[in-house]
């Protein structure tokens, strides 16, 4: 199996600034991608916390229970990481509503066959390519890239965490398929996702040969091809 | 395509707030418990502040913005920079705060002590200079364009409760109102905050749905027609907002003030990227 990936800035940002992150563990098959929302904070780390949370733990989505203990680990590094009592007036005034995150996470299982099993909040999406086919999930056309995506709550920040208990609310969507001999699975955040959706397998071809050439990515983004995002994704060939 | 232009820190956004500071602002603002001049400050101190929250980012505020308050009328005849003498990028604003102010918050239905910061304080002491006011706007907002040519357009707020005892206010505005990006002419909103209790005017089409006062009609001619692309988010507020609407509430009591200056900087907020 070889696995490629990577996660550009928006045009004009540092890289550090990206607020898309992925994880994975190629052993156990588990492979996560998470967009934070700009309009929160802390939002690029929150997404970290989960993609890293589903890939180390051992949680089964499909069971509200289990998705609910793998959002207060996350939560728990999360509020962990940051430094409350030192925050300036306004990023503390804004950290109180917390942060916001899609969720992308795979479970590629080798048996007999290879099967994949994967779970969705929000635009982050997840497609499977054979020689004629592209599956997609859960996006299925370009025009369902929204401008208000489903979006994980890490609960609230300080002082509020210690007013209300955080409690996950399950709003997963599932996907299950059988992977084909020689096919490659890709998950990536939504601008990114859009632009695959809309030029088809050429635009998949264009994306891997490009994929440690930021500079590709900034033209398609500075002509409009694609929308000035973070783009990430994580690709996996057999 | 106007009015499309993503703010970014190349590309910033300019707000400028113009402020009425004449002595009939000491008067009580319909609808509310304090005076207008109380109310129309502290909803410009909230808006920077909530221009700030847009912009801050874990680590730091980034200069998405430029901003800049002018106050007419703190004496006879003039106008000033209120919190800087040129519109200064929001991350400097930080260095201009008054001074900071707790504040009880209610989130999820508990009450959280929060501090915020003041810029300015209200003044209500002379006459209403708001051509000198708009002066100095035109030339803030010259320069800036010279700046970033390419920009989303500048966006000025005035908030008022009557005419210019300086002379006529509706040239300048037209000029400024011509001042244009390479994205669109400088947008123009106006507030006429009252202190009666008769029904609001807002976001008129046609000169005929105001009384016919001078400065209502003064006001309505110095406002910008609202761009397609900000109509839906005046229709969130206000249904029967039509094309071709200006951006101007007539007669407002307090909730109109501080609607105005949501929808005026809402859909300028959701161009940064």
């Amino acid at each position: 199996m070889a696995i490629k990936s990577f996660n550009f800035s928006k045009a004009g940002n540092r890289q550090e600034e990206s607020e898309d992150s992925f994880a994975y563990d190629e052993k156990s098959g588990k492979y996560a991608i998470c967009d934070g929302a700009s309009d929160s904070i802390f939002s690029g780390l929150w997404g970290s916390c989960i993609a890293r949370q589903f890939v180390s733990g051992n949680y089964n989505l499909s069971n509200p229970e289990d998705y609910s203990s793998m959002l207060i680990d996350a939560r728990r590094v999360w509020y962990s990481s940051i430094n409350w009592a030192r925050l300036p007036w306004n990023v503390k005034n804004k950290s109180i509503r917390g942060s916001y995150s899609t969720f992308l996470g795979i479970n590629l299982i080798v048996d007999d066959a290879k099967y994949c099993d994967a779970w969705a909040v929000g635009d982050s999406c997840l497609f499977i390519l054979d020689d004629t086919n592209i599956a997609s999930f859960p996006v299925s056309t370009p025009d369902d890239f929204g401008v208000h995506p489903d979006l994980i709550w890490s609960g609230y920040g300080h002082p509020m965490n210690e007013r209300k208990e955080y409690i996950p609310d399950y709003k997963v969507k599932k996907f299950s398929a059988e992977i084909k001999e020689g096919s490659q699975v890709v998950i990536a955040t939504d601008a990114l996702s859009k632009f695959l959706m809309e030029g088809g397998l050429p635009a998949f071809d264009k994306m891997l040969e490009n994929i440690d050439n930021r500079e590709f990515f900034d033209h398609l983004r500075s002509d409009g091809t694609i929308k000035n995002d973070d783009l990430a994704a994580i690709i996996i060939s057999s | 395509m106007a009015y499309e232009a993503e703010i970014s820190r190349r590309r910033p956004g300019l707000f400028i707030f113009l402020v009425d500071q004449s002595r009939s602002m000491s008067h009580k603002i319909s609808g509310g418990q304090h005076s207008k001049a109380q109310e129309a400050a502290d909803a410009i101190n909230r808006q920077l502040n909530e221009i700030i929250s847009r912009c801050t980012k874990s680590d730091g505020v980034r200069p998405y913005f430029e901003v800049g308050v002018i106050g007419y009328g703190y004496r006879s005849g003039d106008a000033t920079g209120l919190i800087s003498e040129q519109p200064i990028p929001i991350n400097e604003l930080e260095s201009h705060i008054l001074r900071m102010e707790k504040k009880t918050q209610t989130i999820d239905g508990e009450e959280i002590e929060i501090e915020f910061p003041v810029w300015f304080d209200p003044v209500a002491s002379f006459d209403t200079p708001m051509v000198k006011g708009l002066t100095i706007a035109k030339q803030w907002i010259e320069d800036w364009v010279q700046r970033n040519p390419e920009s989303f357009p500048p966006v000025l707020i005035n908030i008022s409760d009557g005419g210019a005892t300086d002379g006529d206010p509706v040239s300048i505005a037209e000029n400024i109102m011509n001042i244009e990006t390479s994205d669109g002419k400088t947008l123009i909103w106006n507030c006429h905050i009252s202190e009666r209790s008769e029904r609001s005017i807002s976001f008129p089409t046609d000169l005929s749905q105001i009384p016919e006062e001078k400065h209502s009609k003064e006001m309505f001619d110095m406002s910008s027609i609202i761009p397609e692309s900000m109509l839906a988010i005046a229709k969130e507020e206000y249904a029967d907002v039509e094309t071709g609407a200006r951006a101007y509430v007539y007669n407002a009591n307090l909730e109109d003030l501080i609607r105005l200056l949501d929808i005026g900087t809402r859909v300028v907020y959701n161009k940064v990227k």
